[in-house]
């Protein structure tokens, strides 16, 4: 799968983590996981990435911060969430400013699958061409 | 009330039959020393003189009540001076006048009058023979005169009294600042101030023309009472005061306080007086509403505290159990997809598996964790009265005990120590004790719903604090359950309070538990370690 897209996770809950690399390695995707918003800011991974899933709950950066610093900086790759405390006033936050999916724990593989799909579709629309720097 | 209003002035004053008695006695006495036939008191009336007492001897020409028409009295009178006639047919001034065609010939007298120098009247002797009146004639004459100047003194000064006290009546008659009227058996009101006709919205006219009667003005709830109250004003002289009600002249209904007394010799009238209580009434349904609003108010967040502590505690309970089933799901969804694979991935299924048995038991230690965090929460260190914290809780939860039918008692041990720990912990430890109690014993049809907060010592020297109501009791399975997570016996309820409570209780160093009551019902108990402080 030498062209498969990447996909990070960013979770600090180490089950969650592993289990949802886990899930979309078995759906053929390249996928790199991450304990914190600032190790996969500081990673080799971040120009390569296709499509972030990220949990909203998470110690130092959390989710949506990640989604500003993103937007921010001008890496426009999309963004699902992943929550166990699924919150409105967040939820619409991280919608408005651009989010793909808002998914609350536990998830249906097949949600999850339709989300990274639409990611990625959306991806090809919209990457610049300087987006592999 | 103007009989109540008069002033009363000298000629107005009646002299009292005792006295008239006793004035009598003087002039006969008087006629019968001196061997004369007319002994008399005159009054003055102007522009009358008037025969007010005459003796009782034969030959008198002085009729009680007549008009003394002759000249001699009207000099006294005049001249306010003593007039002594020794034969008036010797005499120019005196030669023809009406006494001397009565026969009276010869006259003494001298004037009588008021203590402020008012003429009253004369006291004189008439004689039908000349005759020379001596000087010891002249001194007993005066010195009965003083004797009647004495009783005049003394009427006058009673009248005065009387006239103070009038004036008195008066000012707080007129002063309206409560109704007064005076009635009578018949239902009639003779007379009111302001105060009283404003009261009940009638006016002066209606008053005079008779239209207000207090039978008419009684609504018929009280018309029993009305009548004890006229009986008990004809046998002891006076009514209580009493709140009741009258109808005003719009049909509206006024609440008053109303008390009376006889009004003096005349038993079938009566003196009442008349506060509005409508404005108090107001006052205290404006306090009664104010005090109600607070306790609901209390209660409401009571209740709110409850429900967000509750709701914190479910959303991170929430939190940490959906973290383990939602990388379960994923890891068996993962292990699937490996296993559908052509070959089937076993290594990645193996792990997957591996790692679904860990979430599992990750998910099951959630709830022991939870508990731990209650339990780790470090209490504050205060110092405190438990009698104190369950008052107010008590206090906190009698309209809500109200509401459910149930009657709370309370018995707190005086003089016990205080002990350590977080009062608000604590208080939400009883009030949930309270409020579960309280909802058993509601649903319970039958029997009595009592509460009995008691506190007092453990037999091993612990603060010790029960709750024990008349509810339909636990049976032994949920005696032995009831302090799970989890575990409730109530539809709605989410199992979490007891448990909670008893973590609270245990981190404070104490014990939480429960017993059955004979014959029904169950009584919650926690004992508290007492302050190191203390010995």
């Amino acid at each position: 799968m030498a062209e498969a897209p990447i996909i990070s996770v960013v979770d600090d809950d180490p089950s969650v983590r592993t289990a949802t690399a886990r899930l979309l390695r078995s759906m053929g995707f390249s996928v790199h996981a991450f304990a914190s918003a600032q190790e996969f800011l500081s990673s080799p991974q971040l120009s390569e990435t296709s499509c972030v899933i990220a949990d909203v709950q998470m110690p130092g950066m959390t989710g949506v911060e990640l989604q500003d610093h993103l937007i921010a900086h001008d890496h426009s790759m999309p963004i699902i969430f992943i929550t166990a405390f699924p919150h409105d006033r967040v939820r619409e936050r991280a919608m408005n400013a651009g989010a793909v999916c808002f998914l609350s724990k536990p998830f249906d593989e097949t949600r999850l699958l339709e989300c990274v799909e639409q990611a990625l579709m959306k991806r090809q629309n919209e990457a610049p061409p300087h987006g592999s720097d | 009330m103007s009989s109540l209003a008069t002033s009363l002035t000298p000629d107005l004053i009646q002299v009292p039959p005792d006295i008239i008695r006793k004035w009598q006695e003087i002039v006969d006495l008087l006629a019968d020393l001196m061997h004369v036939p007319s002994a008399s008191i005159m009054r003055a009336e102007p522009p009358q003189i008037k025969v007010f007492v005459s003796s009782a001897s034969k030959g008198n020409p002085c009729v009680p009540g007549s008009v003394d028409t002759g000249p001699y009295c009207e000099t006294v009178l005049k001249s306010r001076q003593l007039l002594r006639v020794t034969d008036a047919l010797a005499d120019e001034t005196w030669r023809s006048n009406l006494h001397v065609k009565s026969g009276m010939i010869s006259y003494l007298g001298v004037p009588i009058s008021w203590p402020d120098g008012e003429i009253f009247g004369t006291i004189c002797i008439r004689d039908n023979k000349r005759n020379a009146y001596s000087e010891a004639y002249l001194k007993l004459l005066l010195h009965f005169r003083d004797l009647l100047q004495a009783d005049l003194k003394s009427l006058a000064r009673l009248y005065g009294e009387i006239e103070t006290r009038e004036a008195k009546i008066r000012r707080l008659v007129d002063a309206n600042i409560m109704g007064i009227f005076v009635w009578d058996v018949e239902g009639r009101i003779l007379e009111a101030n302001d105060a009283f006709l404003h009261i009940i919205g009638y006016d002066r006219e209606d008053l005079a023309a008779g239209r207000v009667r207090w039978t008419d003005l009684t609504p018929s709830e009280w018309r029993d009472d009305t009548a004890r109250r006229v009986a008990e004003v004809t046998a002891t002289g006076t009514v209580q005061p009493r709140e009741k009600e009258y109808f005003r002249k719009d049909g509206s209904r006024v609440p008053v306080l109303v008390g009376g007394a006889a009004v003096g010799e005349e038993p079938q009238q009566a003196i009442a007086f008349v506060l509005d209580l409508s404005e108090r009434k107001r006052a205290e349904a404006q306090a009664r509403e104010a005090e109600r609003r607070y306790r609901d108010i209390l209660m409401e967040l009571a209740h709110a505290n409850r429900v967000a502590t509750m709701g914190q505690l479910t959303a991170s309970i929430a939190h940490e159990v959906k973290q383990p089933i939602a990388a379960t799901v994923s890891n068996a969804q993962a292990a699937l997809r490996w296993l559908e694979r052509q070959p089937p991935e076993l290594e990645e299924v193996r792990q997957a598996l591996a790692h679904i048995v860990q979430d599992g038991k990750r998910a099951g230690d959630v709830v022991g964790r939870i508990r731990d965090l209650i339990k780790k929460a470090p209490p504050r260190e205060d110092r405190l009265d438990i009698n104190e914290a369950v008052r107010e809780v008590i206090e906190l939860t009698r309209s809500e005990a109200a509401t459910n039918g149930v009657s709370v008692q309370s018995e707190l041990a005086g003089g016990l120590p205080l002990i350590q720990g977080d009062r608000v912990q604590l208080q939400q430890v009883v009030l949930n004790l309270i409020i579960n109690a309280a909802e058993a014993m509601s649903g319970a049809s039958d029997g009595p719903r009592e509460l009995l907060i008691s506190t007092g010592t453990s037999d091993t020297g612990d603060v010790r604090v029960a709750v024990r109501d008349s509810g339909p009791g636990l049976t032994p399975a949920a005696l032995e359950r009831l302090f799970e997570p989890f575990y409730t016996t109530k539809p709605g309820g989410l199992g979490l309070g007891l448990s909670i409570c008893r973590s609270i209780i245990e981190a404070h160093g104490g014990r939480l538990w429960v017993s059955a009551n004979v014959p029904r019902g169950a009584t919650f108990q926690f004992t508290l370690p007492v302050h190191p402080g203390q010995t």
